[in-house]
C-alpha cells in the first residue's frame, strides 16, 4: 500500500513538474530603427547605422529665377562633386559636398557655335577628366559635353542596326567605363544595355535582364493564335531602371519590374541563383557575377504583404559594401561583397531624414546621398560609430588584416548581439590564427554550422588522425575481447568438468 | 535486484533472437512487466540525453529551457496510446495477447534504440559533417531494427500470421488517432463546462458581495 502511495506521489509530482514552461523576451523590432533579418527570416533590430545630417532644398538653387523642382538624377564624381539632373528646367547643376552651388550649366556650345539645350534629361556621368555624359532623353540623343559647356560629341538612334529593331532612342541613365565605352539603358527595349565606342560608334547589346514569363503565361502563348500572342507582348520586357559603373568596370544594374510571386519564390526556397533579381553586377561580358553568399538573396525587404522591394538606384561605397536604393519603401538595404546584408536604414514619412519619393542614391567617402524628388531635395546621411565600425571591420576582412579585423569585429558584436555575421568575422579571424576552438565558439553562436565543421575537422586532424583509424580499432578491439570472452568461458566450463551452455540458453 | 539483471540479459537476447525470445516472454516468464518499466525509463533517458549531449553539428544550439518531463509525457502517451489500441484490435483480429503482454512486448522492442543511441551521441560529438552519413545510417538502422521487433512481437505474442501482423500494426495507428482526436474532443469540452461553471461561480459571488 505505502508503495503504491509513494508511486502515485512521484506521479503526481511529474505532473506538476511537467507543466513548467519558461517565458523570455521575443526579439524587437522597432518600426522605426534600422534592423536586420536574422537566421530565421524576423526583423531584429540594430543600433542605427547612418544617421541624418542635412539636406539641400533644390528650390533654393535659382535657375532663371525659380527653383529646381523636378530633379531626375543624380551623379557623384571621383573628385567628390555633385551633380544633380533637373528635367523641367534641362540643367546640370554642379555642387561639392556641403552642397555649395559651383555651377549651373543652362546651355551648351556647339562646334558650330550655336547653343543647344537639353529637354527633359534624365541621366548624366561625369568623367574624371570632367566630361559630362547627357543622357537627353526627350532630344532622342547623348550629349557629351566638358567642363566648359562645350559640346564635343552628339550620339543619336544607332542607324547600323543589323536584326535587332530599336522603335525609338529614349536613352535614360548612362556609365562609361575606364576605357571610354559608353552603356546606355534606353526606355522601352528589353535587349539590354545599348553599347557605344568611345567614338559613338553602336557596337551592340549587352546585359538583357532574363525575360521572367510565368508558367501561366508559357501555357497561354502555346494555346493562342498569332494574333493574340502579338498582343500579348507588352507584358514580357524586363528592363534596367538604373545603371552604376565600379572602378574594376563592372555595371550594376538594378531592375524594379521583379513581381511579387517570384521574389517570394526566391526568399522561400533560398534560391541564390540570381535568375529572379532587383540587382545585377554585370562584366563586360554581360554575364551576372554578383556574390549571393548570405542567408537570403540581395532582394531588398523579406516580408512585404503584395508589393516587393522596388529598387532604383545602387551606390557603390568603400570595402565592396554596396546600397539599394528601395523607393517603395524608402528604404536602403546595404549589403556587403558577398552579398550579407548589413543593415537596413530610413523609412518613408513625414519626419525630418525620412524620404517620400527617393529616385537617387550615391556615397561620398562613407557618407550617403539621397535624392528625393518627391522632398525636392538632397538628404544626406553619416555613418554613426556602429556604422562606421562596420565599414572598418568590411575593410579588414578583405584586406586580410586579422589581428585588426578581430578587434573591430569584436566592437561591432558589443554594439550588436544581434549580428551574426560579426560573430562569423571574428571566427574567421580566429580561425587564421589559428585558435579552432574558439573559433568554434564564434561559429556556433552564428549558427554556421559548415564553417563550424570544417573547423572541427581541422581540429581534429590536428589533435590525432582522423576519427576513422580509432573507430575501426575500437570495433576489432571490441570483436576480439568478445571472442577472448566466449573461449576462456568455454575453457573453464572444459577444466570444471560442465557442459557449456549457449548465453541465454542455460535451459539445455 | 538479481532477477532485473537475468531480465536485462535476456532483453539483450531478446534483440537477436526475437521469435525464441518473444515466446519464452509470453509463456515461460522470463520477462516481467517491471523490467519493461525500467526499458521504458531508459529510452526517456536516453531521449533527454540525446537533447542535450548531441553535438552542436547534429543536434543545433541547446533548447535553453528543454524540459525532460515533456518527453517522457511524449513517449507514455504514444505508449499507451499504441498499447490500449492494440488491445481494443485484438477482439476483432483474434489477436490472443493480454495487456500486460502487449505493454512487456512493445516495451522490450525498444531495447535497440537504447543500445544504438547511446554510442549514436557520443559519436556525434566527435564527427563532422561530411561524415553525417554513417551518423544517420546508425539512426536508420535502431528505428528498423525496433520496428522489425515491434513486429515480431505482433507475430508472437498474439500469434498472428505476417499478413495479419502488418495490417492489425496499421489499423492500430488509425485507432492511436482516432483516440487522440476523441481525447482532445473531450479536453476541450470539459474546459468548457468548467469555464462555463467558474464564470457562474464568479458572477454569482459578485453580486453575493455587493
Amino acid at each position: 500500500m505505502r508503495k503504491k502511495f509513494l508511486l502515485g506521489l512521484a506521479f503526481a509530482l511529474c505532473v506538476l513538474l511537467g507543466n513548467t514552461s519558461v517565458s523570455y523576451a521575443g526579439e524587437e523590432y522597432s518600426q522605426e530603427s534600422a534592423y536586420i533579418y536574422s537566421r530565421n527570416g524576423r526583423a531584429v533590430s540594430i543600433p542605427d547605422a547612418y544617421e541624418y545630417k542635412k539636406s539641400l532644398s533644390l528650390m533654393d538653387i535659382e535657375v532663371d529665377g525659380e527653383g529646381l523642382s523636378s530633379a531626375s538624377d543624380m551623379f557623384v564624381s571621383e573628385a567628390n562633386k555633385i551633380y544633380i539632373l533637373d528635367s523641367i528646367k534641362g540643367v546640370v547643376v554642379r555642387l561639392d559636398e556641403d552642397f555649395n552651388v559651383e555651377r549651373i550649366y543652362t546651355e551648351f556650345t556647339c562646334k558650330d557655335g550655336s547653343t543647344t539645350t537639353l529637354k527633359k534629361p534624365e541621366g548624366v556621368y561625369v568623367a574624371e577628366d570632367g566630361t559630362m555624359y547627357i543622357a537627353d532623353t526627350e532630344n532622342k540623343r547623348i550629349l557629351i559635353v566638358n567642363e566648359d559647356a562645350q559640346v564635343q560629341q552628339e550620339i543619336l538612334k544607332p542607324e547600323n542596326l543589323v536584326g535587332i529593331k530599336l522603335t525609338s532612342f529614349l536613352p535614360t541613365k548612362i556609365v562609361v567605363d575606364s576605357t571610354g565605352r559608353i552603356s546606355v539603358v534606353a526606355r522601352n527595349n528589353n535587349n539590354g544595355l545599348l553599347q557605344f565606342t568611345k567614338d559613338g560608334e553602336f557596337t551592340g547589346y549587352m546585359g538583357a535582364p532574363s525575360v521572367q514569363v510565368s508558367a501561366m503565361e508559357k501555357l497561354l502563348r502555346k494555346i493562342s493564335t498569332d494574333e493574340q500572342r502579338a498582343q500579348m507582348q507588352y507584358y514580357v520586357p524586363t528592363e534596367y531602371n538604373n545603371i552604376k559603373i565600379d572602378e574594376k568596370n563592372f555595371i550594376w544594374g538594378t531592375i524594379s519590374s521583379v513581381s511579387a510571386e517570384e521574389i517570394e519564390q526566391v526568399i522561400m526556397y533560398g534560391d541564390m541563383s540570381g535568375k529572379v533579381t532587383p540587382i545585377k553586377k554585370l562584366n563586360t561580358m554581360g554575364k551576372d557575377v554578383l556574390k549571393r553568399k548570405g542567408l537570403f538573396a540581395p532582394v531588398g525587404e523579406l516580408y512585404f504583404s503584395d508589393t516587393p522591394s522596388k529598387m532604383t538606384d545602387v551606390a557603390l561605397g568603400e570595402n565592396g559594401i554596396y546600397t539599394l536604393l528601395d523607393s517603395y519603401y524608402g528604404k536602403l538595404f546595404t549589403y556587403n561583397s558577398d552579398g550579407i546584408l548589413l543593415h537596413v536604414s530610413c523609412r518613408k514619412g513625414t519626419k525630418k531624414g525620412q524620404l517620400m519619393t527617393p529616385i537617387a542614391v550615391d556615397y561620398v567617402g562613407s557618407k550617403l546621398y539621397v535624392l528625393d524628388s518627391g522632398l525636392g531635395q538632397i538628404l544626406m546621411y553619416s555613418p554613426t560609430t556602429y556604422g562606421s565600425l562596420l565599414i572598418e571591420a568590411e575593410g579588414y576582412s578583405v584586406s586580410g588584416d586579422y589581428d585588426l579585423a578581430n578587434e573591430t569585429w569584436r566592437k561591432v558584436a558589443e554594439r550588436n548581439s544581434n549580428f551574426d555575421y560579426a560573430y562569423v568575422g571574428l571566427g574567421n579571424s580566429e580561425y587564421s590564427a589559428g585558435n579552432y576552438e574558439q573559433a568554434m565558439e564564434y561559429y556556433m553562436n552564428a549558427d554556421e554550422t559548415e564553417k563550424y565543421s570544417d573547423t572541427k575537422e581541422t581540429l581534429r586532424k590536428q589533435q590525432a588522425g582522423s576519427i576513422f583509424p580509432l573507430m575501426f580499432i575500437a570495433i576489432i578491439l571490441l570483436v576480439v575481447i568478445l571472442t577472448l570472452a566466449s573461449v576462456t568461458r568455454r575453457v573453464t566450463c572444459y577444466i570444471k568438468g560442465e557442459t557449456y551452455h549457449r548465453r541465454g540458453r542455460e535451459d539445455e | 535486484m538479481a532477477d532485473l539483471f537475468k531480465e536485462l540479459k535476456f532483453a539483450l537476447y531478446l534483440t537477436l533472437h526475437p521469435f525464441d525470445a518473444y515466446w519464452d516472454l509470453k509463456h515461460e516468464k522470463r520477462g516481467s512487466l517491471r523490467t519493461a518499466i525500467v526499458i521504458f525509463v531508459l529510452f526517456n533517458l536516453v531521449l533527454v540525453a540525446e537533447n542535450l549531449f548531441t553535438g552542436y553539428i547534429f543536434g543545433g544550439r541547446k533548447n535553453v529551457d528543454y524540459n525532460m518531463f515533456s518527453t517522457f509525457w511524449g513517449t507514455l502517451g504514444v505508449m499507451a496510446l499504441f498499447c490500449v489500441g492494440n488491445w481494443g484490435l485484438t477482439c476483432l483480429s483474434d489477436g490472443k495477447g493480454t495487456m500486460y503482454d502487449i505493454c512487456t512486448a512493445t516495451a522490450y522492442a525498444l531495447v535497440p534504440y537504447i543500445l544504438i543511441h547511446i554510442p549514436m551521441i557520443f559519436l556525434s560529438n566527435f564527427f563532422v559533417q561530411r561524415e553525417a552519413t554513417f551518423y544517420a545510417v546508425f539512426g536508420l538502422l535502431a528505428t528498423f531494427w525496433c520496428a522489425f521487433l515491434l513486429l515480431v512481437s505482433q507475430i508472437v505474442t498474439h500469434q498472428y500470421t505476417l499478413f495479419r501482423a502488418l495490417i492489425v500494426i496499421f489499423a492500430t495507428f488509425v485507432a492511436m488517432m482516432a483516440m487522440a482526436c476523441l481525447l482532445i474532443l473531450f479536453v476541450n469540452l470539459l474546459q468548457q463546462v468548467i469555464v462555463f461553471a467558474s464564470i457562474i461561480i464568479e458572477e454569482i459571488y459578485l453580486r453575493i458581495k455587493y
